[in-house]
């Protein structure tokens, strides 16, 4: 690689990282205006009856977004081909996750309760 | 327990369909799951919102109760990291992602879907969903080995749910006001969490 082509390529990922990061912050902004948006507007009708429909309404969006999930896993040739490995991180980091918390508690409940 | 099972179900319907093929490539690109999600996040907050009782274990057990979703956020990150060392190919932010999902299956694995692709979104899916079913299935044993706050940090997100009943059963009835605080507050931060290791 000559040099010329060594710097394009360093300014070409400076500018995509730089992109994926305004890309991202987008995302949180995006996520939390969602969540405050909708903790406003629950406060404000705590006593309305409609709220009491809002875990029905959340179990509808689960259950949309998981036949999405479930397609896009589907239409994955990486994720099918690749489960057995998927499933075993996935299972490696529960355990992880999990005995973390565990240790954690059990610290905690020597300690305070 | 019931609840988690359609989910799965849901999941693998989908799974099937694709691969069968039946199903049209313009609801594979569309924008629909994005929209929805956000839907889903604006219902997540105005439970949150109308929510009572939040800080009623606060007034009962002092600051000390904070110290049980505190917890289980320093465990749950410092062993997924650890965890993260040892399987090749994952970076540090994806694992904690995975792990900031608290078993909260259903709201870390879309958001990690929708922004880091499907791989990771399944690992999540998997991995949360073990997470629940380890506390429904194991939680005497974690009380006996690890104490009466065991099955609630172990529980994360669902302990004001899915895993409330276990608690109840197996730490005792004093601890439900505590599990149902300590969801309520892993519940608010998992989006948080998940969207900032996402972000990063």
């Amino acid at each position: 690689m000559n040099e010329s082509a060594h710097l394009h390529l360093l300014q070409y990922n400076f500018k995509s990282s730089h992109l994926l990061l305004i890309f991202a912050k987008k995302i949180m902004i995006n996520i939390l205006l969602c969540i405050m948006a909708g903790i406003a507007v629950g406060y404000l009708a705590r006593k309305c009856t409609v709220v009491k429909y809002t875990g029905s309404l959340l179990s509808v969006t689960i259950v949309l977004l998981l036949f999405f999930l479930g397609l896009s896993v589907g239409s994955n040739e990486q994720v099918v081909n690749n489960f057995t490995s998927i499933g075993l991180d996935a299972f490696l980091l529960t355990v992880g996750g999990t005995l973390g918390s565990l240790f954690c508690a059990r610290w905690v409940y020597k300690k305070f309760f | 327990m019931k609840q988690s099972f359609l989910y799965l179900l849901i999941f693998v319907v989908g799974v099937i369909l694709a691969l069968s093929g039946i199903i049209p490539g313009v609801l594979l690109n569309a924008n629909i799951a994005t929209w929805v999600l956000y839907a889903l996040l604006f219902l997540v907050g105005i439970q949150i919102g109308a929510g009572k009782n939040m800080f009623a274990a606060l007034k009962r057990f002092g600051w000390k109760v904070l110290m049980i979703p505190l917890a289980t956020t320093v465990g749950t990150f410092a062993g997924v990291a650890l965890i993260s060392v040892i399987i090749p190919g994952r970076s540090l932010t994806d694992c904690l992602s995975v792990g900031a999902g608290f078993a909260y299956y259903s709201l870390s694995s879309i958001l990690i879907t929708e922004f880091k692709g499907a791989e990771l979104g399944t690992v999540a899916l998997l991995a949360n969903i073990i997470r629940e079913f380890s506390v429904l299935i194991l939680g005497p044993w974690m009380v006996k080995y690890f104490g009466k706050l065991a099955p609630i940090t172990a529980g994360g997100a669902t302990t004001m749910d899915t895993t409330l009943p276990v608690i109840t059963k197996y730490a005792g009835p004093e601890f439900v006001v505590i599990a149902l605080f300590h969801g309520m507050i892993i519940d608010f931060s998992v989006p948080l969490w998940v969207s900032f290791f996402i972000s990063l």
